[in-house]
């Protein structure tokens, strides 16, 4: 194996693994706030539901840089390509975008969504505006993704 | 495309006729009142509330008692189904059952507290059994544990390790006599016996060690005997509290007909909560309100049959009256209204963007969902459910949409080539390979999507009859904007129409903030500065991109999995049928889900911003609130 290939490899761990330690952490959150509201006002639940479900978008589209990472290499093909190192540190810098701003948006975004929650709770009607103010965030996860996308895809193996 | 027009209404009618009124207000179900305001001074406002409280305690009765049935009530309740609707007859019987019912409601209130006391003596019984429990061993009865002229007699509880020492080194001396009954842990439970003499010294010791003093009853049996009539006490109780839970589950069966008295007496309550409005004079009253102007002589015609006598009286809002705002579009838009309200009411001068925002929210929504396989699933899935389940109208408006969403993303899924993740058939679009004409398109879209914002404001302007104000507001940035992307095209037509835009912009941007034109043409140059907004906005349109290439490429791992297990023999191919299964149902929920809300998000921020004017006022029309069923008429009685 080159360095070349490891650094590819890197790279495909470090999106995977940012973005999917961020929206852990961030649904984490999301949930705790969601058991919360429940008991107090059990008939809200199902809207909150949708709240926990944002911050873990960004583990997906950390996984899927991996994932393009993977194809691209012919990992899954079961034989890995020849990557020289120029190329491997290219696919590690661009897996950094969705893995770093992946991991912080959905913190961030799991507590917009906590607080969405507190909102529903309390005003049931209001919860399409906390879904919008989560949202708010996830623009930039989809940002990273976008560019971590174009710049792995642009490396020619 | 529209907020109904309303008029304001005055009902002026005799006092007796108050009842049946307000009863057919209630059937139409279109007046929203509001409180009375004359400055006739025969009138003064009614404060007849006697009774309310009695009415909203039986009330919160009934829903007490069915939240307590509700858990021996063992029907199946249909999903999403629409609910279940009561004629007159039926609400007449149910009220003939109100005093019946409500001697249930009393029976499950007296079980309830008996099974409070119950609990309590459980919890009596099991405490004082865990006191008891060391002293099982303990042959003498307990009374007989007790000081004496001479000797002072103790119980309670010491380390193991003190005890040992006491035992092996005969610290407490010969005048005290220890008897170990039993250990639990590092515990052992004693009773010691000493001579009055040395009750000092040895409390000393006996404090050094950690012992600490139990107070046991005075019982004339012993622990073991008290143990065991604890026991049957605690027997009965159990029995007792079953016969409790099997008496109350008894009345599960009248579960429906608490539900049904529960929204005729909320019906009622509505009324009297409505009557709060009123005015009266000695035998008129007075009541004011909002009817949508195409219901108007319905409106009269129903009350002049249940009261001849009233005065109706139907007049425009005064100039600068807020009326409240009900939507009301075609049936093929109505199911998106849904997503025009849970942004905002639109203010009731400004617009209802329902139907200009319905083509962009489904086309948005298939171009991020973007397979055509999850499209197909949505939308036959969605039309069996609607045939099926006979949704509430909620329910099936919500459903409606996503089918539309479902042709929509059949559409672009076929665009982009994606079936299942899947890529049978040459493509047009390749988000994949060839991004960049993808992303344009996008871009693109979203460019038309803020100038159909940019043009609704415009038509809003001249419609207030201020055409200078659409010229310099809107066709200035469409001028500016499409100029601007002309110039890598065409770049003299570009440069012209960039440059007019700007000029407006800079002209007329600060035209109400003051009159001095230098401070206008620095507060022009400034709103120059929203370029950055706009391209923001068009930046946001990316997102089309990036979920529908999430959808794609996690739809074609599912299938590289799938290929993966299908490998390992028979077995294999099992796992695999429910790997593609369950992993595509994944992908498609949570990318439908996705889609939503992100299409929803580029409407409220990017579309709304361009022109959108909240904060209307609900309509919210006397009517029959209810919580379990539909009620067709509203019993005459209640």
């Amino acid at each position: 194996m080159t360095i070349g290939q490891i650094l590819a490899l890197l790279g495909a761990a470090v999106a995977s693994i940012g973005a999917g330690i961020g929206s852990s952490r961030g649904v984490g959150l999301a949930g705790e706030t969601s058991a919360g509201v429940s008991a107090e006002n059990p008939e809200v639940n199902s809207k909150l539901l949708l709240l926990q479900l944002l911050p873990g978008t960004q583990g997906i589209y950390g996984f899927l840089i991996a994932v393009i990472v993977l194809i691209n290499t012919n990992v899954l093909g079961g034989v890995m390509k020849p990557v020289e190192l120029y190329q491997g540190l290219g696919i590690l810098i661009g897996c950094l975008p969705v893995g770093i701003v992946g991991y912080y948006s959905a913190i961030k975004q799991g507590k917009v969504s906590a607080a969405g929650m507190i909102m529903t709770g309390q005003h049931p009607e209001m919860s399409g505006k906390g879904i919008t103010m989560a949202v708010m965030v996830e623009t930039y996860a989809v940002l990273s993704l976008l560019l971590s996308f174009l710049i792995v895809n642009s490396i020619k193996l | 495309m529209a907020i109904v027009e309303m008029k304001h209404v005055d009902i002026l009618a005799l006092d007796r006729d108050k009842p049946a009124l307000l009863r057919e207000i209630q059937k139409l179900g279109c007046v929203h009142l509001v409180p009375s305001d004359t400055e006739d001074a025969t009138f003064k406002r009614i404060a007849d509330e006697s009774e309310l409280p009695a009415l909203e305690e039986t009330i919160a009765r009934i829903y007490w008692a069915i939240g307590k049935l509700n858990h021996y009530d063992k029907t199946k309740k249909p999903l999403m189904a629409d609910k279940p609707a009561i004629d007159e007859t039926q609400a007449l019987a149910i009220l003939d059952r109100q005093p019946e019912l409500m001697a249930i409601v009393e029976s499950l209130e007296t079980l309830d507290r008996e099974a409070g006391e119950l609990r309590g003596q459980a919890a009596r019984v099991d405490a004082a059994r865990e006191q008891l429990l060391p002293w099982r061993g303990l042959s003498a009865k307990l009374s007989d544990i007790a000081t004496t002229r001479n000797t002072v007699a103790l119980t309670g509880a010491v380390p193991k390790k003190a005890l040992d020492q006491w035992l092996t080194e005969n610290t407490l001396g010969d005048l005290c006599e220890i008897t170990p009954v039993s250990q639990e842990r590092d515990q052992a439970y004693v009773t010691l016996l000493m001579h009055r003499s040395i009750q000092e010294q040895t409390m000393q010791k006996l404090k050094d060690a950690n012992f600490s003093a139990i107070t046991l009853p005075r019982l004339d049996t012993t622990a073991q005997e008290q143990l065991t009539e604890l026991e049957a006490q605690r027997g009965d109780t159990v029995e007792k509290q079953k016969v409790i839970l099997e008496r109350t589950a008894a009345y599960a069966g009248e579960i429906n007909a608490f539900k049904q008295l529960y929204d005729i007496l909320s019906v009622a309550k509505a009324r009297l909560l409505a009557a709060k409005n009123f005015m009266a004079s000695q035998s008129t009253f007075f009541l004011q309100g909002w009817v949508p102007a195409p219901l108007t002589e319905k409106v009269e015609k129903q009350l002049k049959k249940v009261s001849p006598s009233a005065a109706l009286e139907f007049y425009d809002p005064a100039e600068g009256e807020e009326p409240p705002v009900i939507l009301q579009n075609a049936t093929v838009f109505r199911p998106f209204e849904s997503v025009v309200t849970s942004y905002a009411l639109p203010s009731p001068f400004g617009i209802d963007p329902t139907a200009i925002m319905t083509p962009f929210f489904i086309n948005f929504m298939g171009m991020m969902v973007s397979d055509a396989g999850y499209g197909l699933m949505m939308s036959i899935v969605t039309l069996i459910l609607i045939k099926v389940l006979k949704p509430s109208p909620t329910s099936r408006k919500m459903l409606w949409l996503l089918c539309a969403g479902g042709v929509a993303t059949v559409f672009w899924g076929a665009m982009y080539n994606s079936w299942f993740g899947f890529a049978p058939f040459p493509s047009p679009l390749d988000p994949m390979n060839n991004a960049l004409p993808v992303m344009g398109l996008c871009i693109g879209l979203g460019a038309v999507h803020l100038f159909a914002g940019l043009g609704v404001a415009a038509y809003m302007n001249i419609r207030r009859g201020h055409p200078l104000d659409a010229v310099a507001d809107q066709l200035s940035w469409f001028l500016l904007i499409v100029g601007l992307a002309l110039l890598a095209v065409k770049p003299d037509v570009g440069r012209v129409m960039a440059i007019a835009g700007a000029a407006i912009i800079v002209v007329f941007a600060g035209r109400a903030k003051s009159r001095n034109p230098l401070k206008r043409l620095i507060s022009g140059l400034g709103a120059l500065y929203g370029v950055t907004s706009w391209l923001s906005d068009l930046l946001s349109y990316i997102r089309l991109f990036g979920m529908g290439l999430a959808t794609g490429v996690i739809g074609m791992v599912i299938n590289i999995l799938v290929g993966i297990v299908a490998g390992f023999g028979p077995v294999g191919k099992v796992m695999a049928g429910l790997v593609f299964i369950g992993g595509h149902l994944f992908n498609a929920g949570i990318n439908i889900f996705g889609a939503y809300v992100h299409s929803c998000r580029l409407q409220y921020i990017e579309f709304f911003g361009k022109f959108y004017e909240d904060g209307g006022k609900p309509f919210m029309p006397l009517a029959s609130p209810s919580r379990y069923f539909r009620l067709e008429e509203t019993p005459l009685r209640a």
